[in-house]
């Protein structure tokens, strides 16, 4: 039942099958050193004095000792909770705060982590590894803390248990079709759910192998792709638009990689159609940190025959849609998306009201916009709070943001919604432009009302140089508006 | 030649031998700041000899390199800091031995240089399956081998050491040596000196010193 065990069975079963591939040590593990390698690190851990119910913190880039921590927290009925060494000093400290952890490593030489209480990773491998007894650990036991929030304020840290992480592993193993003999490569960061269990947890369930690419690299990581025999790969958008662009990039070496998978932020079908161009079958993920993350499936053929789907809900998880009141929106009616299923997280750290906000009987409110159609597929629409209303007319950003892309002097966009004295809310598009001296704005707007309705395109434009981002790659629209606001202020 | 570079347990690790096949096998680990593939000439001989050479990366070397090793040893008395990183790395001697016993390969023998010549004093007391062990420019007192005499009965143990050196004292290891040729005069034992030698070995004496070293394990496991 908990994720230890998955290890251990492997351990006994193919004790000799790869698990893991550090490309930047050369070091790899298979399953039975492993299996050693978790249990020397909890001990490890235990004679530093982490006991059940403790957090242990870790400020690292991908590296193998993660995933040992991870494991080693969970034979101890401790909880991990890594940091995301993109954030300040200032957020960090936060986060240290609230989580309060019994311990912290840091990787020594990234920047950011000099101001936090912590050991060394690498000195990890010196501390004395005396057996000790384990504790008794149930599902409901914490396993990871994903701080999110990101892009709406202040962190909060999504509790997930080993139950959480066993029925995420189990809906993507059924629900996307992973086998033993996947090789998957870790690019993202595995202070996000999406490092850490949109692949590699679910890989670990099955006795599939993980490689650590280190940092992202278009060029170095096509090879690694390519050199280990990759079969299944999850990038942010981003980093799909820059192995597209990497030197040598062709389907021809990259043919054995049979699952491609786009999520962190909504991909533009600009991209998809490149990837698909070149007979690559890309598709559009969904998922949050507070739930799984993996929610949806869909098959490449669906994803071609119905634009933007994410698909249908994947085994064990429960999906609603409902208004304002609560009522369930009918067929093709955007609804705010309710999840609901084992792979939940039990709640925020510390937060109790906050958690009550956004769990109720098991529903989980995600804050996003969808809608199904009468085939059962679902379609995300947008972040509930980024909807506004102009003319009485609910406007959705993503969409808008779908067909600004489409123009092709557009290299990123991000629509908000503004303050109209006439209209009660318009959009406002925030470009970023390929060429900017050759921008014309009225072109773009006919460009745009060929595919829009008059009262969607965006009344106001404004260019900059590139968008704030999150670590996973999502648009700050929060610090755009800010921002905006505090230079009108200015003014 | 095979050459195989490969992990076990999380242990970067470097194979040479003449075909790949089940040997006799001798363990190499390197000195301090240094890795498995440091000392590639002398697992080259030792495979030329009939053994399978098997250099292990210590903890904190090669591929799990600490990239502040330095500021680890530094940061408190030397060899306190450096039994930090031996421990470990002695630790991990019986699962390798247990993960070559059941691939076939054996008997076995160990062999250090400087830090590893340390580590090769304990594995001799450490794990009854090592036979045969050279310690090279190393000073035995850090685990305590006094306390451990009767496990070196078995143990064919050679020592060599600079005179010159300003590191690592030869007479600890000619002491020791010393002591077990008369607890145990059937055993065997030796020691070698090198007066002119310092810690970095003259060449003459590295190449006559190795040379017994080769024919110390031919001794022991062939």
């Amino acid at each position: 039942m908990y994720v230890n065990r998955w290890i251990e069975t492997h351990a006994h079963i193919r004790p000799n099958k790869v698990a893991l591939i550090d490309r930047v040590s050369g070091v790899s593990f298979t399953y039975l050193d492993l299996h050693r390698s978790s249990h020397v690190q909890a001990y490890r851990l235990a004679s530093l004095g982490v006991q059940a119910g403790d957090r242990v913190a870790v400020y690292s880039q991908n590296r193998p000792e993660i995933l040992e921590l991870l494991l080693a927290c969970g034979l101890l009925g401790a909880c991990l909770v890594p940091l995301n060494w993109r954030l300040t000093p200032q957020e960090l400290e936060k986060i240290v705060a609230d989580c309060q952890p019994k311990l912290t490593f840091v990787e020594p030489g990234l920047p950011g982590g000099e101001g936090l209480q912590a050991h060394s990773i690498f000195e990890l491998q010196t501390v004395p590894a005396e057996p000790v007894a384990l504790p008794r650990v149930t599902p409901e036991t914490p396993l990871a803390i994903f701080y999110t929030g990101g892009t709406t304020g202040v962190p909060k840290g999504a509790v997930l248990t080993h139950k959480s992480m066993q029925a995420n592993a189990w809906n993507t193993i059924g629900g996307w079709g992973l086998s033993p003999e996947d090789i998957a490569p870790i690019f993202t960061p595995m202070f996000h759910t999406g490092g850490l269990n949109v692949v590699a947890t679910p890989l670990f369930c099955l006795g599939g192998t993980l490689v650590l690419p280190g940092n992202f690299d278009p060029a170095k990581s096509l090879e690694i792709i390519e050199q280990e025999k990759c079969t299944f790969v999850f990038l942010v958008p981003t980093m799909y638009e820059m192995l597209r662009q990497a030197p040598g990039f062709s389907r021809s070496r990259v043919a054995h990689v049979r699952k491609w998978i786009s999520g962190g932020a909504p991909c533009p079908k600009t991209l998809f159609e490149a990837y698909w161009g070149e007979g690559i079958p890309l598709i559009q993920g969904y998922g949050l940190t507070e739930a799984g993350p993996n929610t949806f499936g869909v098959s490449f053929e669906d994803a071609q025959k119905r634009s933007g789907t994410v698909g249908v809900p994947l085994p064990g998880i429960e999906v609603k849609l409902s208004d304002s009141e609560g009522k369930e929106v009918p067929v093709g009616t955007a609804g705010e998306l309710h999840v609901r299923g084992d792979h939940v997280m039990s709640g925020y750290w510390n937060k109790p009201n906050e958690t009550a906000q956004v769990l109720e009987d098991g529903w989980l409110a995600t804050g996003d916009l969808a809608y199904r159609d009468a085939d059962g597929f679902y379609y995300i629409c947008g972040r509930r709070k980024e909807m506004f209303i102009s003319g009485g007319e609910n406007v959705f950003p993503a969409e808008i943001e779908e067909v600004v892309l489409t123009h092709p002097n557009v290299a990123e966009v991000a629509v908000v919604g503004v303050p109209h004295p006439k209209w009660g809310e318009v959009g406002r598009a925030y470009l970023v432009l390929k060429q900017p001296a050759e921008h014309n704005e009225a072109e773009l707007v006919e460009h745009l009302q060929k595919t829009l309705a008059k009262y969607k395109v965006p009344k106001e434009y404004v260019v900059m140089d590139s968008l704030p981002k999150s670590a996973a790659g999502k648009v700050l629209k929060r610090m755009l508006m800010e921002n905006q606001e505090a230079g009108a202020a200015a003014r | 030649m095979f050459e195989r570079s490969f992990s076990f347990a999380g242990i970067p690790l470097l194979a040479v031998s003449q075909d790949g096949r089940p040997r006799p096998t001798v363990l190499f680990y390197h000195g301090l700041h240094t890795d498995k593939d440091t000392h590639r000439r002398e697992l080259e001989s030792l495979a030329q000899r009939g053994f399978l050479a098997l250099g292990v990366d210590a903890a904190g070397h090669g591929g799990r390199r600490m990239p502040d090793l330095s500021g680890f040893v530094n940061r408190g008395p030397l060899l306190q800091q450096v039994a930090k990183l031996l421990r470990p790395t002695l630790a991990e001697v019986p699962l390798l031995l247990d993960f070559l016993e059941a691939e076939g390969y054996g008997p076995f023998g160990i062999c250090g240089i400087s830090f590893g010549g340390l580590l090769s004093y304990a594995a001799a007391h450490y794990d009854a399956r090592l036979g045969s062990v050279v310690a090279i420019l190393a000073d035995p007192s850090w685990c305590h081998p006094y306390e451990h005499v009767a496990a070196y009965e078995r143990v064919r143990l050679f020592a060599w050491n600079g005179g010159a050196d300003q590191h690592v004292s030869a007479e600890p290891a000619r002491h020791f040596v010393a002591h077990l040729q008369s607890t145990f005069p059937a055993g065997h034992y030796d020691y070698r000196v090198y007066p002119e030698s310092d810690h970095f070995m003259r060449p003459e004496d590295w190449e006559d010193g190795w040379s017994r070293t080769l024919s110390w394990f031919e001794a022991g496991l062939l």
